[in-house]
């Protein structure tokens, strides 16, 4: 079973390519505003390196969110499309589930992204990354409280900064394969997952 | 024989989503679009985040029932094309990234259709346009006058130094409180109205531009004043008067365009194309000049994307594709 695993949250493009539990191929690559000129080049590159064409690939594996509003549709856009076009099954993954699966050795890893105004986008997981509170969007100083009364070490982990010590997301896309759980989409149905209702301003 | 070219077309630049396969660059095979105007209606105007969540939710249903309509599957298509702006930026990329990964796991050529180049193409869905041409795009961006020599030559000779006229018939109809898109309920009130109310006449000058901004602050302070003073404004009367500046304004510009390009052809393309009083105007004066007038039938003036793979078929023939590393740019002047 070859997978295409892709992940647009962020201002990094995470994509790899695995056979079976053998990863093929992997790119963690600073895109910023570039996320849609790089991803579709990024993933034809990968699967030459492969010797693969896009036509091999069995199932489609795509980060629903939350992250940037923009970068998480232009992945789900091409996760869609590819499943829908080339009738192969979708799965979804959280973003912050993803990127609790760094390299981390503590009892608790809390993936957080800094949703501005001081909101956060956060998630806690144990050490199996099995989730302890869901992700969500929530004040910051509510988190600090939640992790305060935690009953053992942690580690947040993020590509933000903060005003206190973070781990730098460096994904290990094994301990992907190893610990997430991927949710089945439909092509037609799956939208990403905002954890945010969308601001509807002044639009005089 | 000639072989028969099939172009898919995705549209997604503002709250349509749209996607149409087009024949030979004038045959509407197919064109499936999924409007978002009534989630848009309750804000008053569109709104960006909420289009972009709605492009996503829709698009691969909206794809998938353009080819069942049409009977074909992609084996048949030999292009697939994008608007890739100018636009709302979050709902480009919705179409293009779809599109884009449509060329890559069909394999097929990519051509990229600025918006504005597509509404001019909706002249050749069931005709064929005649050179040389002028066209006034009108829209809720757009406010241009283009002349053409030829197929994809563009030449912006005239145009809006502030609102488009699409926005001003928006802001116009939302200071009246008669709802929005502003455009087709000003019309209508307009045929009910007789022209009482005395609005200047924006930019009445020798230059092909136009200005709509003093004309939309003109109407803003003539309601708020009758307001002050309890008078009741009389929507229909407002409604006339205004349009018939408008449509003053847009005319007497085209025909002075026309004049000096020594153009006989008129186009009009955009959603304001689709105004009665705009269309009998140039109708009229088009008689009276000997000029040939001609428009889009009313459901290709707003956005879909069958005006979109209409054009894309001059750049298929021209051979013009693009790379997967196509960008989707919110601006971009028509060249």
């Amino acid at each position: 079973m070859i997978g295409l695993f892709l992940n647009t949250a962020f201002n990094y493009f995470q994509a790899f390519i695995f056979k079976d539990i053998d990863i093929l191929d992997e790119v963690f690559v600073e895109v910023n505003h570039e996320m849609s000129s790089s991803c579709l080049k990024i993933i034809s590159d990968m699967l030459s390196r492969c010797n693969l064409t896009i036509l091999d690939v069995d199932k489609i594996y795509c980060v629903r969110g939350p992250g940037s509003f923009t970068g998480l549709r232009i992945g789900a856009t091409i996760a869609k499309v590819c499943s829908w076009g080339l009738e192969k099954e979708l799965y979804s993954l959280s973003s912050l589930q993803c990127m609790a699966c760094s390299d981390v050795a503590t009892n608790y890893v809390i993936p957080i992204v800094n949703a501005r105004r001081g909101y956060v986008f956060a998630g806690i997981y144990d050490s199996n990354r099995n989730v302890y509170m869901t992700d969500r969007y929530m004040e910051l100083q509510e988190l600090k409280d939640i992790v305060s009364k935690l009953n053992g070490s942690y580690s947040y982990v993020s590509l933000d900064e903060f005003d206190f010590e973070v781990m730098k997301f460096v994904p290990n896309n094994k301990n992907i394969l190893r610990y997430c759980s991927f949710r089945k989409e439909s092509p037609y149905d799956f939208v990403p997952d905002y954890l945010k209702e969308e601001y509807v301003g002044n639009n005089g | 024989m000639k072989k028969d070219v099939y172009i898919l077309g995705i549209e997604s630049s503002c709250d349509e989503t749209s996607c149409s396969i087009v024949r030979n660059g004038t045959d509407d095979i197919s064109t499936v679009i999924l409007s978002q105007i009534d989630i848009h209606t309750l804000y008053g105007g569109v709104v960006p985040e909420i289009a972009s969540r709605n492009h996503i939710k829709d698009i691969t249903v909206v794809i998938e029932q353009c080819l069942k309509k049409a009977n074909i599957n992609m084996d048949m298509i030999d292009a697939v094309s994008v608007t890739y702006g100018p636009g709302l930026i979050g709902s480009l990329l919705v179409g293009l990234e779809a599109c884009k990964s449509m060329a890559f796991i069909f394999n097929k050529p990519l051509i990229a259709v600025h918006h504005i180049a597509g509404h001019i193409y909706a002249n050749q869905i069931g005709n064929k346009m005649q050179f040389p041409l002028m066209c006034l795009v009108v829209s809720g961006g757009h406010t241009d006058l283009v002349y053409m020599k030829d197929h994809g030559s563009y030449e912006v000779v005239g145009s809006t130094l502030d609102d488009a006229v699409g926005e001003c018939y928006d802001k116009v109809a939302r200071v009246m409180g008669i709802g929005y898109p502003g455009g087709p309920i000003v019309d209508k009130l307009a045929k009910e109205g007789a022209l009482t109310y005395e609005l200047p006449i924006p930019k009445n000058d020798d230059s092909l531009d136009f200005s709509f901004s003093g004309l939309k602050s003109a109407v803003i302070n003539l309601v708020h004043n009758e307001k002050q003073r309890a008078h009741e404004i009389r929507r229909e009367d407002l409604c006339a008067s205004f349009q018939n500046v408008v449509v003053y304004s847009l005319a007497s510009k085209t025909i002075k365009a026309m004049e000096k390009y020594n153009v006989k052809n008129l186009i009009l393309a955009g959603g304001v194309a689709a105004n009665s009083g705009l269309r009998e105007k140039l109708t009229d004066l088009c008689k009276q000049h000997g000029f040939n007038f001609s428009y889009p039938d009313i459901k290709y003036c707003t956005d879909n994307a069958t005006m979109i793979a209409a054009c894309a078929y001059q750049l298929f023939l021209k051979k013009q594709f693009s790379s997967l590393t196509l960008e989707a740019v919110s601006s971009e002047k028509l060249k």
